[in-house]
């Protein structure tokens, strides 16, 4: 394989991933909220994206689509599920993942089922060559990257964002205070889902099909290793984390090729993994990362003023 | 005028009846001392009071208006504000942000104006942060400003949770022991800053083991014993009562036994 | 037809009941989920394969071995890694996290050591008829496991001094330092006999389908289920939820059938009673309001 194409590829997958890590640093890492199904939104954002191709509608209202009915469906899952304790909280959101993708692996009549689905490239028209049809998907993956990022950093370094930092140690408290603590809870999973179902929607196109096998659990628990391991509560952190993650993956299975190991890369992929995060919880739980504060100018100018 | 009034409630944890028809009422613009043994149930009246706990019964108004069973939030928006006795600090927010968090009608608050009304909500800031600086001026936490809350000791963490309930500008508070673990001196400020605001027309319903305080600062005291009010009346009528020394009493020979 | 679909229900019961008593004890006593719970139920498989892979080896002797050697594994991650995690007072989803890593660990592993091709139990069950009811020794023997586990267990929790403790400190976790149990005692023993049982749960489930990695985490969610179902940590709780969950699954796949819908939704009746329950009672069945 053409190793820019391969870097590039890596790329790709890479921003999705970011998506993903992103939306969850805003439920878990700011707020507080574990969510175990993430697949799920990603999983329902790729095949709204397909379906919606296939129906004929355009590029970018598809897209559209994939972070609205993602996002509707994270406010009808969390809406009866905020009220649950945490614990509940993250079993519930993890059957309702494998629901999801017993529902698309069985009802053949909405996706393939099983066998999956297949989905035009937006790109087909231009007959770029793969090179270039990598980069056109790595300028599209990134532009939304780079707008999702801006959002989330404004939401996040402003009251809101200060809202849902203090939901996060007590919600109880911030009730207190008179914040509606259920509302931010809400909004913050359907963004969360609508951010992951654009996610889906990109990935889809990528990768021109897609099965109900590639929304396995495991894809959340990525995720989860990404966000944990760059930093949690900083979207940075999250970035850097998709990145790390990603290309450990890559690079292992690379190895496999190039170097004849006594044992399956794979699964030495996996045992890395797992051992790596109780490590990362275990001695440096804040991350690669670290949280910053908010960032409030009016506080540096208030102290000096009233020191002068 | 009564701006609180609470008629009749009961709360049972269990099997355990913690409250069997408290009732009392809260004249605006006095501090009302709220004593009794410990187990008394006077935190629980007051978590009842701002719904961070379910009755079993019985009702409650402020300025008339029912709020029995409203979500704390709504509570919170009728102009009542509530500091718990062991604080509930944002720990890993710095003092400042404790405090700015529970100022009202934040614009920067919303999904949409924190994205789009970023100058609006900036310049609010600036004007809540003069109002910060006045609270801890008053409590003397300046220097802590910029701390991390966890950093602090216990006696700071309950000045700023007394803070924020003053940031809240509310029309009446719910204090729980209020003075308690903070040095004599400053917790008789807060009581005389206490009387100040309520000179202006605030309200204040106070839980307060200390008989001193209540004899200085409260306008009308309330007893509570085994989940009943037991007598009410002004304080030193209250203390002085014969009732109010034997249940007093009672509960130190229990506590020996 | 219904007297099949109840005997059926029976072992789908029994297995849930062995397969989950230990992760409903040990989420009473250590206040967290392990997910790991899956991969003790498939090692459970894979060290029954030493026995059962011969064709004259009996499941008596592979029971006992996946027992210890499961019950072990458990009390070595404890060890290693969970005890250290509740010291450093890790917050609950990173306990949670720990955990699912910890499952990949193991089931990774036991891909590494056996292959993940599909393996099987080289038994042969006699089939007992009685008209058209079919029982298998297998089945029978599933059932006599999760009997004997709740007589035993029954008797333990009442009549031992270690038993009432365990109860104690699964509804009260303070309550054990007053009454100076050894409370580390306590969880150890736990940990060892709970995923013990997992791993017995594990050989059956392996001797009546196949021996596969995935075999665990594909009857995980059935298992937080009637954990939740019965309420944590109650085990009287649990063995009414695994009964509940039991019939509800085997009669629920005659309806599906009916319906003209998929068998796949097996596993969602499982998950959807789990999600309505949550909802409406997330206390568990036994749990007040």
């Amino acid at each position: 394989m053409d190793p820019l194409v391969f870097i590039l590829d890596a790329l790709v997958f890479v921003g999705v991933f970011m998506l993903l890590a992103l939306s969850l640093n805003l439920e878990f890492g700011y707020t507080g909220l574990g969510n175990f199904g993430k697949v799920a939104f990603f999983m329902v954002g790729a095949y709204i994206y397909a379906i919606a191709i296939q129906f004929g509608l355009p590029f970018y209202l598809s897209l559209v689509l994939c972070a609205l009915v993602a996002s509707i469906l994270g406010a009808l899952v969390s809406l009866p599920a905020l009220r649950l304790r945490e614990d509940y909280l993250a079993i519930t959101t993890i059957a309702f993942g494998e629901i999801v993708r017993i529902i698309f692996k069985a009802e053949q009549s909405i996706a393939g089922g099983v066998w999956g689905i297949s989905i035009p490239s937006i790109f087909r028209d231009l007959n770029l060559s793969i090179r270039m049809s990598v980069v056109a998907n790595l300028l599209l993956v990134y532009f939304v990257v780079i707008v999702v990022f801006i959002v989330l950093q404004l939401l996040t370094n402003s009251p809101y964002g200060r809202v849902l930092r203090a939901i996060r140690e007590d919600d109880e408290a911030v009730s207190v205070l008179g914040k509606n603590v259920i509302y931010y809870k809400v909004q913050v999973f359907m963004i969360g889902s609508a951010v992951a179902g654009l996610s889906g929607g990109l990935y889809a196109q990528y990768l021109r099909f897609i099965e109900p096998n590639m929304f396995l659990p495991l894809v959340t628990f990525f995720v989860w290793i990404m966000l944990i391991l760059g930093g949690s509560g900083n979207n940075k952190g999250a970035l850097v984390g998709a990145l790390l993650v990603e290309f450990i993956s890559r690079g292992s299975r690379i190895l496999k090729d190039y170097v004849a190991l006594p044992v399956d890369a794979h699964n030495v992929q996996y045992i890395m993994f797992g051992v790596l995060i109780i490590l990362i919880i275990m001695y440096r739980p804040d991350g690669l990362v670290r949280e910053k504060p908010l960032k409030a100018d009016w506080i540096e100018r208030k102290i000096t003023h009233g020191n002068s | 005028m009564a701006i609180l009034e609470v008629n009749n409630v009961v709360k049972n944890f269990g099997g355990l009846k913690v409250l069997k028809g408290a009732t009392l009422s809260v004249n605006k613009g006095t501090i009302v001392g709220f004593v009794g043994p410990n187990g008394s149930g006077k935190t629980t009246l007051l978590k009842i009071i701002f719904s961070l706990l379910d009755s079993d019964g019985g009702s409650i108004a402020f300025n008339g208006n029912d709020i029995t069973g409203l979500s704390s939030h709504k509570i919170y928006r009728q102009g009542l504000s509530f500091a718990f006795q062991l604080p509930r600090l944002f720990l890993r927010m710095p003092v400042l942000d404790n405090l700015i968090i529970a100022a009202r009608q934040q614009h920067g608050e919303g999904l949409l104006r924190s994205l789009f009304a970023r100058r609006a909500w900036s310049n609010q800031e600036e004007m809540l942060a003069d109002k910060v600086f006045q609270t801890l001026n008053f409590l003397e936490l300046t220097h802590l400003a910029k701390n991390n809350t966890g950093e602090l000791s216990g006696g700071q963490r309950k000045l700023v949770e007394i803070g924020r309930a003053l940031m809240a500008d509310p029309e009446m508070m719910l204090l729980d022991e209020p003075a308690a673990g903070v040095n004599p001196v400053l917790g008789k400020k807060i009581y005389q800053k206490l009387r100040i605001l309520c000179e202006q027309g605030m309200t204040f319903l106070v839980v307060e083991h200390k008989l001193d305080m209540v004899l200085d600062f409260a306008d009308w005291v309330y007893m509570i014993d085994h989940g009943k009010i037991m007598l009410a009346g002004p304080p030193r009528d209250v203390i002085e009562s014969p009732d109010f020394y034997t249940t007093y009493v009672g509960e130190k020979n229990n506590a020996s036994s | 037809m219904t007297e099949q679909i109840i005997i059926n229900s029976l072992v789908t019961a029994s297995l849930y009941l062995l397969a989950a008593t230990g992760l409903t004890l040990t989420f009473g006593l250590s206040k967290f989920p392990n997910f790991a719970y899956a991969e003790f139920v498939t090692l459970g498989a894979f060290l029954g394969l030493f026995v059962l892979r011969n064709p004259d080896g009996n499941i008596l002797f592979a029971l006992p071995i996946a027992f210890v050697g499961v019950g072990l594994i458990s009390v070595l991650s404890y060890s290693l890694v969970f005890k250290n995690l509740v010291a450093r007072s890790t917050n609950l989803i990173y306990l949670m996290i720990s955990s699912i890593a910890l499952g990949y660990v193991i089931r990774h592993g036991i891909a590494e050591i056996w292959g993940w091709r599909t393996q099987s139990y080289q038994q042969v069950w006699t089939i007992y008829r009685f008209g058209d009811l079919r029982i298998t020794t297998l089945w029978i023997l599933m059932i006599a496991a999760a009997l004997l586990t709740g007589i035993v267990l029954h008797l333990f929790l009442t009549r031992s001094r270690l038993g009432k403790a365990i109860r104690a400190i699964a509804n009260n976790p303070d309550l054990a330092s007053i009454t100076g149990i050894n409370k580390q005692k306590i969880i150890i023993l736990t940990w060892f006999f709970g995923a013990g049982l997992a791993g017995m749960a594990g050989v059956f489930r392996a001797a009546a389908t196949r021996v596969v990695p995935m075999l665990g985490w594909d009857i995980l969610l059935p298992m937080f289920a009637v954990t939740i179902l019965g309420g944590i940590g109650n085990f009287y709780g649990l063995i009414l939820a695994s009964l509940i969950l039991g019939f509800a699954e085997n009669f629920g796949v005659v309806y599906l059938l009916r319906a003209g819908l998929s068998t796949e939704y097996r596993m969602a009746i499982a998950f959807l009673i789990l999600i309505i329950l949550l909802i409406f009672r997330p206390k568990g069945l036994a749990g007040g309001k």
